[in-house]
Parts: structure tokens; C-alpha cells; sequence
């Protein structure tokens, strides 16, 4: 099936084409459609241009990122922790897993009114939100990074008289690490939509805060550009997250095709 | 010097039982070379990892130095088959893990390893991830990190099994010479039989079904025997034939 | 392994979960109710919601929209996934743009959807349709992509036309992907129904959890969170039956969605 694949350039290029010709439709579409609808994008750079001028965006976009960031750090503290904890006693594992599998399979999100009823309209109504739809993920991915150790580096920590805190350092987080970082993969999108929601829905704060504010007023613009900013916010997160792993963890990527 | 006496192990799947080992018997001398040789499911890495108590016997006991051993043994380190180097840490850091096991402060362990490095001809890679290095260099530094403990016995689990011919002919000569030199005490299993011939003082033949140790042959060739082609020595065709035959290799063919 | 064992592996969960209603419930005693509440309010609660058949209208709203968004969104996920995975130019043209969605914490659009289609079923189903379609567009893509070359030679050594590669041989080796991207698919379902009925209704079990929170009852609350748990297990029991009834041979968990 790659056989008629088309050198590299030449997909760049239909991209690239396909793109232009969107924006262009788009702008096109103005003179046609209630600019209410989706704006244009000639509008949408102005609208950006402005609140990124009065410092609205990067005061908004500092607020969301701390929450996103302060959540992401308690629930990677608090999940990896737990998970390495389950995973490395049999107890704790049986006793609590039927518990976690059904806070997993729960839409944590619903629980967004109990955080206000708890934390009132503040940060810290936001940053328990965040975590508590984020760290169930961590957790789980850890016990099971934790569980799949393969037996060959097990018997490795064993033979050379690790002790069981020795072997849980050196050994098994490590090679949960791939497991774990894909966790906190899954765990930064949803600390993201925590962030939205929390901002829109919890005293109208950050960029999920500023889009409600943006649709209030019908300044569609103004709110497609706040959209964007929250995109660039959650790539960026990721694309850290890569950095991080190609950095601290370049075994992963070296090791990932097949060797064993 | 290390006894295994009546060992067995006896695997539980459900209703039914499967017996891995039935009441072996071995002893090794201190300095000596022995392999153990056999069919594959013959439970000779069974034995092994009993030996160092990585698997718990059904019955019967390891003897070291007069004491019955329990637990993973601190005296004897073992050379695994996959080899199982940690891909997040640098190859010197691997040699490390067992002085880490036994509380060896960093500096210490750092030199020492770097020392057992050099033994395996190394050091030059000490810094490299170990899954930069060739198959026949991943061993060796599998055979540095057991040699770091200083062990009295060296337990080796078909460490050459994954490599081409030309490089498991290498490490063998580099086994051999090291065992010599470092008078070391090694237990070694093997399905080759033509390397258990060059290393061993005598070979362990294993029948499976219940697994148990039908003969301990002597190999009686004088070392060093890189110095002479071993695989024409007269006594050594001679022995070869009677390990086939005892294995009945032979037998076992199908059509 | 022994019986003691054995005993243990059911003891010890229920244990935990006993003793962790119990100290709820205790709790009770201390504890102002609007806080957690206790395990006996909400219970009576969730009787009373079933009784007055508030809780089933709410339940038969966001099933209708979660079940219709997520089918259509399933449909064009794969369909989009099967042209990605297989036209290599498709996929350069639109990975760009699929890449950037997925990425995008989606609930960021809600108040756009608003303006565009009001506050309505329709933008709910709208909504849950762009939130599910994602993950297993990206996974069916990434599993026909990365089918192993010696199945596909299979198909071209004896002779299958390339529709049939692609039913035959394609479409069946990329399964353990594609259901991995509906199992996540799936999930996002039932959090794109709450939140959209969250910020965009006045029906549903999103708007129950809003009114109740915002009128301090805990108890009504919890009941209705207790539901939305129901419904998620409920989800990954059925999407475990389908796949050990009609994919019995895809063993655990395969293709991690991102």
C-alpha cells in the first residue's frame, strides 16, 4: 500500500495548498455570511493582535497554565505515588482496584459542582477539578506499568540483592516509565479540558473564563482567537512533555522497535 | 564447596502437576567448571535458578560452605540468557546494581565497576546506553555485572544462546580465560554440547519428563584449550558421541 | 493459590469498601450534610429521583444524545481513518488539521457551538459528535497504517483484488486499534454529554448535576453522579462483551490511543 505514496514534499505542498484555500474561503465567506457565525480570519488576527497588545491573552493564558500546571504536579504526585504503592503490594492492589476501576470508568467531570460546593469559586475549587479528572489516569497507568515489569529485569533485582525500596527506585519505576509518561500524555489533555471547564464554569476565570465572556458579548473574533490560544496552550504542554521524555528517557524511543 | 541435595520442584497448574525436577543431586568443587547440559523443558535453568535462589524448591536443600542457603544468595551471581542489561541506565551503571545491592558507596562502586569493565575489555563504553552495543557486548557487560559482586560461584544460564557463531566462539575463550585467572567457580547451562566439552571439568546430562541428572560425565581434557583444537581431539569425539547417545538425541528424531 | 489466599482476594476489596461507606457515613455525624452528604441520603435520594421519574427523563435525554452523536462520530471517525490509513496524500492533507482537534481541549468550542446552533439538542449532538471523533479516527488510521507487511503480502500472493485486501485482511488486523480508539471514543461520550449538558441545556443528567450544585443539594448530587458512574461502567462492560463475543481472538489491551 506505499507503494504509490507520493514524495514527502508533494503532501506538504497539497497541505499547504488545502490550507490557503481554506483560509481564503473563509475570508470570502464574510462578505456572505453574519460574521457573528465564524468571524474571518482577517478579523480573528485584529481581535488577536488586540488582546494580545492590552495583555488580556497572556494574563489569561498565565492564569489557565498555573492551574493546568499546579493540577497536573498534585495529581502526577498523587497518582504515580498510589500507583507505585499498589503496584508493589499485592494487598493494596486487591484492596483498592475494584474502587479505582470504578472512579476510572466514572465521568470524574460530573463532579464539578461538588468541588464548588466544596472550595467555593476559587482556585482551589479549579485545581481539585483538574486533578480529580486527571489522576485516576496517572494511577492506572502506573500499577499497570508497574505490573508489566518484564520478568527478565525483575529477576535482575532479585539476584542482586536489591532490597524491595532499592528495586522499586532502580527497577520497577523506571521501566514503568514508558507506561507512566504515556499516562501523563492522556492525563495533560484532560488537565486541559479541566481547565477550560473550571475557568468557564467556576467564577469565569483564565481562558475558559474569556470565552464565556466573548460569547456573552457575540464577539465571535475575539472568541476564536481565545479558542486558538487554549489549543497553543495544551500543545505546548505536550510538546514539553516530549521534550522531557526524549531528554530524561531517550531509551524509550531507542528501545521502542521491538528489541526486548 | 556448593551442594544441591534432592532437589525437586514441581509446578501446579490447576488439577494437574507437572515435575520439573525429581530428586537431583549435585556437587560442585571449589574452581571447578560445570555444565549443565540437556534437552529444552529438562529444568537445568529450573536448577539454576534454585541454586540462587531466584526459585523456590519443592523439597530438598542448597548446601553452601556447609551452611543450607535461604533466599537469593549474596555469594553467587548470575549471567542471565536475555541478558536483561536496564535500558535507562549506562552500561557502567548496570554493573553497578548489585554493589548498589549491597550498600556500596558511590565512589566505590563507580571504580569497581569500571575495573570489571576493563576485565571484559570495556571500558571504553562505560558511559554508552547498552542497547547502543553489539549482542556480544551486551554479554559481556552482563558478565561484568556479575563479576562486580566478586561471587565465589558465577551461575550462567545459556548466556551465549543468542549469539552468532563467531562471537560465541570468542566469549568462550574469553570465559575460559577469565575463569583461569580469576579462579573462579562456574555452573553453566548449556543445550551445546561442543561448548560444554571446551569449558567444562565435567558436564551434568539432564533427561526431561520428570527432569532429573542421569550421568555427571568427566571431561579430562587438559586446559587451556584454546591452545589445541579440542574439536579433534580423539577424546573429545569420544565423549561427544557417548553425551549424544546418553541424551538419546537420537531416539528423539522423527522421521 | 492457597484457600487463605483466595479468601483474601475477596475479602480484602470488600473490606475497603465497606469501611470507606461506613467512615462516610459516620462522617455524617460531624459534618455538615451539604459537604458529602451520607451514603443513606443518597440512596433515599436515588430512590426518590427514580420514584418522581426525574432522573429517567434525564436519563433518556443524554442517552439520546450520547448514543446518536457517538454513532455518527464513530461512522465518519473510521470511514475518515480507513482513506487516512490508507491514501497516504489524505492523510498529509488532513493529518495537520486532525492533529490540531485532537489536541484542542474541546470544551473550549462550547460557547462557538452555542452561537451556532443555540441552545439546543441539535449543538449538544453536535458537540459529542466533534469530541468522540477524534480518537478513533487517529487509531483506525494508525492501525491500517501499521499493518504488519506480511499479512498485506498474504493478500497480494494470492491474488486479492485491492478491495478485498483492504475488507479481508486490513480492516481485521487493524480491529485491536480501531476498538481501542472507540473504547476512548466511548468515554468522551459520556463527559461530552454532561458537559454539554452542563453549559448548554435545560434537560439531562449534565443539567441535574448543575441545578442540584447550585442549589446545595448534596445528596440529589451524589445520586445523580452515582448514575453517570452506572453509565460508565455500563460502557466499558458493553465495549468488553463486543470485543470477547465478536473479536475473541484480540487479547488485552492493544494501541494505546495516543
Amino acid at each position: 500500500m506505499t507503494a504509490r505514496a507520493a514524495p514527502a514534499w508533494w503532501g506538504n505542498a497539497a497541505f499547504l495548498t488545502s490550507f490557503v484555500f481554506l483560509i481564503a474561503a473563509w475570508q470570502l465567506s464574510g462578505l456572505f455570511l453574519n460574521k457573528i457565525f465564524i468571524s474571518t480570519p482577517s478579523a480573528i488576527v485584529t481581535a488577536f493582535a488586540e488582546i494580545l497588545g492590552d495583555g488580556t491573552l497572556i494574563r489569561k493564558f498565565a492564569d489557565s497554565a498555573l492551574d493546568m500546571g499546579v493540577g497536573i504536579v498534585i495529581a502526577s504526585v498523587l497518582g504515580i505515588g498510589l500507583g507505585v504503592l499498589m503496584g508493589r503490594s499485592p494487598r493494596m492492589e486487591r484492596a483498592f482496584e475494584p474502587i479505582v476501576n470504578f472512579a476510572n470508568a466514572t465521568p470524574t467531570i460530573a463532579l464539578l459542582p461538588l468541588m464548588e460546593i466544596w472550595f467555593g469559586l476559587g482556585m482551589a475549587a479549579r485545581v481539585s477539578f483538574i486533578v480529580i479528572i486527571s489522576v485516576w489516569t496517572l494511577l492506572i497507568n502506573t500499577l499497570t506499568g508497574i505490573k508489566n515489569v518484564r520478568a527478565g529485569h525483575r529477576d535482575v533485582a532479585r539476584s542482586f540483592g536489591m532490597t524491595r525500596i532499592q528495586a522499586t527506585r532502580s527497577v520497577y519505576v523506571p521501566a514503568a516509565m514508558p507506561f507512566i509518561l504515556a499516562g501523563l500524555r492522556i492525563a495533560l489533555a484532560q488537565a486541559a479540558v479541566g481547565m477550560i471547564l473550571s475557568g468557564q464554569e467556576i467564577g469565569e476565570f483564565g481562558l475558559g473564563g474569556l470565552t464565556q465572556q466573548y460569547a456573552t458579548f457575540y464577539q465571535t473574533a475575539h472568541l476564536i482567537a481565545t479558542i486558538l490560544s487554549s489549543t497553543a496552550l495544551a500543545m505546548l504542554a505536550f510538546a514539553a512533555l516530549r521534550i522531557y521524555q526524549a531528554m530524561r528517557h531517550p531509551w524509550i524511543a531507542a528501545t521502542a522497535a521491538g528489541r526486548r | 564447596m556448593l551442594e544441591a541435595r534432592g532437589i525437586s520442584k514441581t509446578y501446579r497448574s490447576g488439577a494437574s502437576e507437572v515435575v520439573a525436577l525429581q530428586d537431583v543431586d549435585l556437587s560442585v568443587q571449589g574452581g571447578e567448571f560445570v555444565s549443565l547440559v540437556g534437552p529444552s523443558g529438562c529444568g537445568k535453568t529450573t536448577l539454576l535458578r534454585i541454586i540462587d535462589g531466584l526459585t523456590p524448591a519443592s523439597g530438598g536443600a542448597i548446601i553452601f560452605d556447609g551452611t543450607p542457603l535461604t533466599g537469593v544468595s549474596r555469594e553467587m551471581a548470575f549471567v542471565f540468557q536475555d541478558i536483561n542489561l536496564l535500558p535507562w541506565r549506562s552500561v557502567v551503571e548496570n554493573v553497578e546494581i548489585g554493589l548498589e545491592g549491597r550498600g556500596i558507596a558511590k565512589d566505590e562502586r563507580r571504580q569497581r565497576a569500571l575495573e570489571t569493565l576493563r576485565l571484559v575489555g570495556l571500558e571504553t563504553v562505560a558511559t554508552r546506553p547498552p542497547y547502543t552495543l553489539s549482542g556480544g557486548m551486551q554479554q559481556r557487560v552482563g558478565v561484568a555485572r556479575a563479576l562486580a559482586i566478586q561471587p565465589k560461584v558465577l551461575l550462567m544460564d545459556e548466556p551465549f544462546v543468542h549469539l552468532d557463531n563467531f562471537t560465541r566462539e570468542t566469549l568462550q575463550i574469553e570465559l575460559a580465560k577469565l575463569w583461569r585467572r580469576l579462579g573462579l567457580t562456574i555452573i553453566f547451562v548449556t543445550h551445546d554440547v561442543d561448548e560444554a566439552i571446551f569449558l567444562s571439568d565435567r558436564i551434568a546430562l539432564f533427561r526431561s519428563s520428570p527432569g532429573r541428572i542421569t550421568e555427571v560425565a568427566t571431561v579430562g581434557l587438559r586446559h587451556p584449550r584454546w591452545e589445541f583444537n579440542v574439536r579433534a581431539d580423539p577424546r573429545a569425539i569420544e565423549l561427544r558421541e557417548h553425551i549424544i547417545d546418553a541424551l538419546q538425541v537420537r531416539q528423539s528424531v522423527l522421521v | 493459590m492457597t484457600r487463605a489466599d483466595r479468601w483474601a482476594d475477596r475479602a480484602l476489596p470488600a473490606a475497603a469498601l465497606v469501611s470507606i461507606v461506613a467512615a462516610w457515613q459516620l462522617s455524617g455525624l460531624f459534618l455538615n450534610p451539604i459537604l458529602i452528604s451520607t451514603p443513606t441520603a443518597v440512596a433515599a435520594e436515588l430512590v426518590d429521583l427514580g420514584r418522581n421519574g426525574q432522573i429517567w427523563l434525564a436519563l433518556g435525554a443524554s442517552l439520546e444524545e450520547m448514543v446518536i452523536g457517538m454513532a455518527v462520530g464513530l461512522t465518519v471517525g473510521i470511514g475518515l481513518g480507513v482513506l487516512m490509513g490508507r491514501y497516504t496524500i489524505v492523510a498529509r492533507v488532513l493529518f495537520p488539521y486532525v492533529n490540531f482537534f485532537n489536541a484542542t481541549p474541546l470544551v473550549v468550542i462550547i460557547p462557538l457551538v452555542i452561537i451556532w446552533v443555540g441552545i439546543t439538542t441539535q449543538a449538544r449532538l453536535l458537540f459529542v459528535f466533534l469530541i468522540t471523533l477524534w480518537p478513533v479516527l487517529l487509531n483506525t488510521a494508525a492501525g491500517i497504517r501499521n499493518v504488519d507487511r506480511g499479512y498485506l503480502d498474504v493478500g497480494v500472493a494470492f491474488g486479492l483484488g485491492e478491495r478485498d485486501v483492504l475488507r479481508k485482511i486490513s480492516l481485521p488486523a487493524a480491529t485491536p486499534f480501531i476498538l481501542a480508539g472507540v473504547r476512548i471514543s466511548a468515554g468522551l461520550a459520556i463527559i461530552g454529554m454532561i458537559v454539554s449538558e452542563m453549559e448548554i441545556s435545560f434537560v439531562g443528567l449534565g443539567f441535574l448535576l448543575v441545578s442540584f450544585g447550585n442549589s446545595f443539594e448534596t445528596a440529589k448530587l451524589l445520586a445523580v453522579v452515582i448514575v453517570t458512574s452506572l453509565l460508565g461502567v455500563l460502557n466499558v462492560t458493553i465495549l468488553k462483551a463486543v470485543q470477547s463475543r465478536w473479536f475473541p481472538w484480540i487479547g488485552g489491551v492493544a494501541g494505546a490511543g495516543h
